[in-house]
């Protein structure tokens, strides 16, 4: 294999895995806060694409402040997913949070075919022009918009979570809830906290994977899939443990398409994730 | 009086634990609680913080009626539990536990009041201030405890519960939280400490409350009820005689 070769899977599989990063981390930000699953993540992935989408055709938005809007209507819409689906059973069990996102998820997919349409829409990319060269391995314009976007949200984040007092409550009421409640944290709020934040990073995820995979359609199930399994490859208890392991597998994924089999593409996640939890169910990565 | 709890009934679901408890605390006292395990202490702690409500009784703090609070309301108004094993935030530094102990009046705070009080912590216990960017959970058990107790006074409360902070520590973490309390109590923080370890409780206690099966037994100041040996031995037995010196 020469350089480019590997520059090459180094730069596709950084792209998705980029987007898979942050499908993982909106997975691990609502397992640490309520140790459940949250099955309308990938919905939520694929919500973001068609908001984008409508609030540049229909509003007529520039691409930054459609982004932007995007983010924000995203974490509203985390926000009302938690107060009228997830509170209600915060006090039972991890299953009954699990299944509400089950039917969470439905019906945001089943909304957004109402609303939009049953197919994928063509979304244009960030910034027009061909593929970029760069000893010898080609990269689409549209990836280092993905690597940016996403390595800033890692970064904003971290710092979130460590150097703001609402981030570290976060951390500290899924942690202990109790000890939280008696400095005066009120845990409900936290788990409203974390809805929004997954719910912000479905949307961008959302944005900018769309030029490369269209607005909605029935995207959602897989990229939730592929989240998850980095998630777990990484290990779900880790932030920097997710991004790691949707990365990994993102090269992994790259990789095989490319030198094995373009339909070992979508296998290869559910492989990994089921080798994962068999071997290393704590993640390759864990260690907070 | 700063507080005092009428009649306070509390269940664990059919279980009922609190039968009918009274106790009074004035301002700057220190007042211990003992009791065998089981006999309720944790339970009424965590009944005055607001972790549980009872189904019957009042609480009165301050004179105000805070039986309905939640435990996130409670600290606010300047009461603060140190829970059963000190419950440190593992996954944070020591700082940021402490850093949290303001949470409820964060936005109140300046950011000279926020350093006075956390060098207040630190010169009560220095050794948190060699720790500060350890993560909590890395801490011995007495680094924990004392970590609890800090959390707890960044809030600055008037009144501070404590949930058997000597348990499982050695003798000598012992003596330094107790003569840690005596200070915090110097200072004007007003203490209800819940402890088995009788004797070496009662010496710096005002006064004390046996407490058995859920209810008050008897209530007196700590000389009187240092005196009846027949107490201290019967109720609360051997475990003494291992952890006091
Ligand atoms: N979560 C619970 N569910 C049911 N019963 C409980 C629960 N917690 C405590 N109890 C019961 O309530 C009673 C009082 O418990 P509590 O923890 O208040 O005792 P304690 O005096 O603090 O004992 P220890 O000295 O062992 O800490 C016990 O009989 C206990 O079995
Ligand atoms: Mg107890």
């Amino acid at each position: 294999m020469s350089f480019s070769n590997v520059l090459q899977i180094l730069v596709g599989g950084l792209t998705m895995g980029s987007v898979y990063a942050l499908v993982a981390l909106g997975f691990h930000i609502i397992y640490n806060g309520t140790r459940a699953i949250n099955f309308a993540q990938g919905e939520q992935v694929v919500l973001g694409g068609v908001i984008a989408l409508s609030c540049m055709s229909t509003l007529k938005l520039p691409l930054p402040l459609a982004f932007f809007l995007t983010l924000i209507i995203g974490g509203v819409i985390g926000y009302f997913y938690e107060r009228l689906a997830i509170r209600p059973n915060l006090e039972t069990s991890e299953l009954s949070i699990i299944i509400s996102s089950i039917a969470v998820a439905i019906i945001l997919q089943n909304s957004i075919a109402v609303i939009w349409e049953k197919d994928p829409m063509y979304f244009p990319p960030f910034t027009k022009g061909g593929s970029l060269e760069f000893m010898g391995a080609y990269m689409l314009r549209q990836s280092l918009w993905i690597m940016g976007i996403t390595a800033a949200s890692v970064v904003a984040l971290d710092r979130f979570f460590h150097q703001t007092l609402l981030g570290k409550a976060i951390l500290a009421s899924a942690n202990n809830s109790e000890a939280a409640r008696l400095v005066g944290i009120s845990p409900f709020r936290m788990v409203s906290c974390s809805f929004i934040l997954s719910g912000c990073l479905g949307a961008i995820a959302g944005s900018i994977v769309a030029p490369l995979t269209f607005a909605g359609g029935p995207l959602g199930t897989m990229i939730a899939i592929k989240g998850f399994a980095g998630g777990i490859l990484g290990g779900l208890s880790s932030s920097r443990g997710v991004v790691l392991g949707a990365l990994l597998l993102g090269i992994l994924e790259f990789f095989i398409a490319t030198f094995i089999s373009e339909g070992y593409r979508d296998a290869i996640a559910i492989f990994i994730l089921l080798i994962a939890l068999m071997l290393k169910p704590e993640g390759l990565f864990a260690q907070e | 009086m700063m507080l005092k709890t009428e009649n306070l009934n509390t269940f664990y679901g059919k279980v009922h634990v609190l039968r009918d408890v009274c106790i009074e605390v004035e301002e700057h006292e220190i007042v211990c609680i003992l009791g065998p395990n089981g006999a309720g202490k944790s339970t009424l702690l965590r009944t005055l913080a607001g972790l549980m409500h009872p189904k019957g009784g009042r609480i009165n703090f301050k004179q105000m009626n805070i039986t309905e609070l939640s435990a996130e309301k409670i600290v606010i108004y300047g009461m603060s539990l140190v829970p059963e094993g000190g419950s440190v935030f593992t996954n944070l530094p020591v700082i940021d536990n402490l850093i949290l102990g303001i949470y409820s009046q964060q936005k109140k705070l300046s950011k000279e009041e926020k350093t006075i009080r956390l060098n207040n912590v630190f010169d009560l216990f220095p050794i948190l201030k060699e720790r500060e960017t350890q993560k909590a959970g890395t801490l011995s058990g007495g680094e924990q405890r004392m970590l609890a107790i800090g959390r707890s006074l960044m809030s600055k409360p008037e009144m501070l519960l404590l949930d058997e902070p000597s348990l499982g520590l050695a003798p000598l973490v012992v003596k330094d939280i107790f003569q840690a309390l005596q200070d915090i109590n110097k200072e004007g923080t007003t203490i209800l400490l819940v402890e088995q370890n009788a004797k070496a409780t009662l010496e710096v206690a005002d006064r004390g409350y046996l407490m058995l099966l859920g209810k008050v037994m008897l209530s007196d100041t700590s000389d009187n009820l240092l005196k009846r040996e027949d107490i201290t031995t019967l109720y609360l037995g051997k475990k003494r005689q291992f952890s006091n010196k």
